[in-house]
């Protein structure tokens, strides 16, 4: 049994047909793919490669504060909801940090309490990137007050970090709130 | 004026897809109309994930989302490449504003308030990527964090919260969850500031286009659905983290600049796109001025309120001896358009330099100089069309308008009548008209009795009206070969005619036509 010969004129137009229905679809896909891989190729953030000290903490410092009575004449020229006996001003402590990686100062700080007027916590944010390995860190968080040295440390960090690359080795306040602990991921 | 590079360039790819899709389905027409499409889908898919959102668990509940292998992860992938198609069409959208020069004057509000509604989606979406929290959230949150730190309004940095010293509290995720879904309220509000000043907006793209986009991001998201990064810890450097470029496209410029150098750098920028209105604006002396209609002769028949695109013409009562209605133009958001020329039965308007009496006198002239025969075709299309390289190309007569909306039918008698064989109208593909409807409207005045319609007397066997942007010259080039053999076959049935005869009929005409 033979097929019968199908007439050329058809053939094309079948053809015109199907590219007609083909072209739209598979433009479509590839738009559609170029949206779905735009939604997912992977990016390597920088610092992957080495490893990340970070210290962070927060602490309400003592603030001193130095009172005086008003005079008669500062009273008079207050409304009079506003005559208090005393005029205080306060001020805060300021802190120093130092940093030392491998008996090598990576950082030294002033660290003044927050807020405009000085009148919030401070805090500490620093980051270091550092070299994968085992390193010996130091931070020492003093008072400035011109105590003695070793009185004047009011948080204080000696240890030695075994440092991954694109990991974070977090030195934050203990518990307690006046000790310094080291804090490392705990997902493998 | 002449169309630019941009113009040319999209006018390519039109050329293009339009060979794929039709110009009725190209979704490059229907761009602005997508990304409502997809604001809708956006919408209706969170509205299922908000179901199962839990703010106190957020990576582990979106993972218990995308377990769900029959509804969950395709909702969750369609809501993702919604959200990337919305930005894709929005941006599509705004290039082809510019290119075609339709971002200044009136438009400027449209423009301007495009510009904020794309923030607002940004800003939507990146609160949407940290619901998730996961590395990718992680580095959008983190940059966000430095960002925000360098304005001096927070007493302690807000990066401080994702230093890794606690669990982030659940405040955090409902701040954004709240974020997430307040933005898209306001967009609503937005929206309707941008189509404040259109008349007729499109809301919807055409049906093939809305479904077959939905279904193609349908079929993306259950084929091949969005990966889930890892959880976010903040104790390590994300690794090959899976962006969505859309979305994060700046990230690893920013994430190497310091942070005033990015506010900089955005603002530097944001503040360009909003001034493209200003940019762009056309010099003083080649500012079109706003169309004017003259009182003397509108008969008050609307129907240049029924045609103006932009809601620029208003109905007012007459003063003075006569009584009824005039037409005013509002010229505080008249786009000089000019499409209510071709609207105007008693040829009342002037736009753009000029008038449909103007056009009538320039179409006499064009008959007196180029004598058309009973053979030849005269293509009538404006500058930004490929009408007058066809018209070289196949020898036909060239006639240039404004714009093919501003045509007005007479003009097409008067050739007919001055002798030429037949008249091909050169337009824009209909989704696509710079003056938005006016190859609509033309279509439907030359052929549906639309007003100012084309004269029953005329033999609308020798008018063709194609549909073609800058680059179809294919498709021009074809319309006119096969409409010139009609024409000719015509010729052949008619025997010959007797020109000058037709020339000296058609002066009586106009004039009844003019008064």
């Amino acid at each position: 049994m033979s097929a019968a010969p199908m007439n050329p004129e058809r053939g094309r137009a079948v053809r015109t047909r199907i590219v007609r229905w083909l072209a739209p679809v598979l433009v479509t896909a590839v738009m559609t793919v170029g949206i779905g891989w735009l939604a997912r190729a992977p990016y390597q953030p920088p610092g992957s490669d080495s490893a990340t000290l970070r210290l962070s903490w927060r602490l309400r410092a003592p603030v001193a504060e130095t009172c005086r009575p008003r005079t008669q004449a500062e009273l008079d020229a207050l409304p009079v909801h506003m005559r208090t006996p005393e005029v205080c001003q306060s001020r805060s402590a300021a802190y120093d940090l130092i940093v030392q990686v491998d008996a090598r100062t990576a950082d030294t700080s002033r660290v003044l309490q927050g807020g405009a007027k000085g009148d919030r916590p401070l805090f500490v944010l620093k980051e270091l990137s550092l070299e994968p390995g085992p390193h010996h860190v130091r931070v020492r968080f003093a008072s400035g007050a011109g105590l003695p040295a070793e009185e004047s440390v009011v948080l204080a960090l000696d240890t030695v970090l075994h440092m991954h690359a694109g990991t974070v080795d977090l030195v934050t306040l203990g518990p307690d709130g006046r000790t310094l602990i080291v804090r490392q991921s705990t997902q493998p | 004026m002449q169309p630019r590079f941009s113009y040319r360039s999209i006018s390519r790819v039109d050329t293009w897809l339009n060979r794929v899709y039709t110009s009725r389905y190209n979704p490059l027409y229907h761009s602005g109309a997508i990304v409502i499409a997809m604001l809708l889908v956006l919408l209706a898919t969170g509205l299922y994930l908000l179901i199962y959102y839990r703010i106190g668990a957020p990576h582990a509940s979106v993972e218990r989302i995308d377990a769900q292998l029959w509804t969950g992860r395709w909702i969750r992938g369609l809501h993702r490449f919604a959200s990337d198609a919305a930005v894709v069409a929005a941006l599509v959208h705004a290039f082809r504003m510019y290119a075609q020069r339709r971002t200044w004057g009136p438009r400027a509000l449209a423009w301007v308030s495009g510009v904020v509604l794309l923030v607002v989606i940004m800003v939507s979406g990146w609160t949407g990527y940290v619901l998730v929290w996961d590395t990718h959230a992680q580095l959008i949150a983190a940059e966000g964090a430095r960002w925000l730190d360098a304005l001096p309004l927070f007493s302690e940095p807000i990066g401080r919260s994702f230093v890794g010293e606690s669990d982030l509290p659940g405040g955090f995720f409902f701040l954004n969850l709240f974020a997430h879904i307040a933005l898209p309220i306001g967009m609503g509000v937005l929206l309707w500031v941008h189509i404040a000043r259109v008349a007729r907006p499109v809301l919807l793209p055409a049906r093939p286009v809305l479904w077959g986009s939905i279904a193609a991001l349908t079929l993306l998201a259950i084929v091949w659905p969005p990966p889930m990064a890892p959880a976010a810890d903040l104790l390590r450097v994300p690794q090959n983290v899976p962006v969505d470029w859309f979305f994060g496209f700046w990230l690893p410029l920013t994430i190497r600049l310091p942070a005033w150098g990015v506010w900089l750098l955005g603002v530097l920028v944001l503040a360009l796109f909003a001034a493209i209105p200003w940019l762009t604006r056309p010099r003083p002396q080649e500012l079109p001025a706003p169309a004017t209609v003259d009182e003397r002769t509108c008969t008050g028949c609307e129907q240049c309120v029924h045609d103006c695109p932009y809601d620029a013409i208003e109905m007012i009562a007459r003063t003075g001896d006569r009584e009824g209605m005039i037409a005013r133009v509002k010229t505080e958001l008249c786009t000089s358009c000019g499409i209510c020329i071709g609207s105007c039965p008693p040829m009342a308007i002037s736009a753009l330099g000029t008038s449909a009496r103007a056009q009538l006198e320039e179409a006499r002239a064009f008959l007196a100089e180029e004598t058309p025969g009973e053979r030849d075709l005269v293509i009538v299309g404006c500058s930004w069309s490929g009408a007058r390289a066809e018209a070289e190309r196949s020898g036909a007569k060239f006639m240039s308008v404004p714009c093919i909306g501003a045509m007005h039918s007479s003009t097409v008698e008067i050739l007919l009548r001055g002798g030429a064989g037949g008249v091909l109208v050169a337009g824009c593909p209909e989704h696509d008209g710079r003056t938005r409807e006016g190859v609509t409207w033309t279509e439907e005045r030359l052929f549906q009795g639309r007003a100012a319609d084309l004269k029953p007397r005329v033999d609308r066997s020798r008018i063709r009206l194609v549909q073609a942007t800058l680059g179809e010259k294919v498709l021009l080039h074809e319309s006119v070969r096969a409409f010139a053999a009609e024409i000719d076959a015509l010729a052949d049935a008619n025997g010959e005619i007797d020109v000058v005869d037709l020339c000296r009929k058609a002066q009586p005409a106009v004039q009844e036509e003019s008064s």
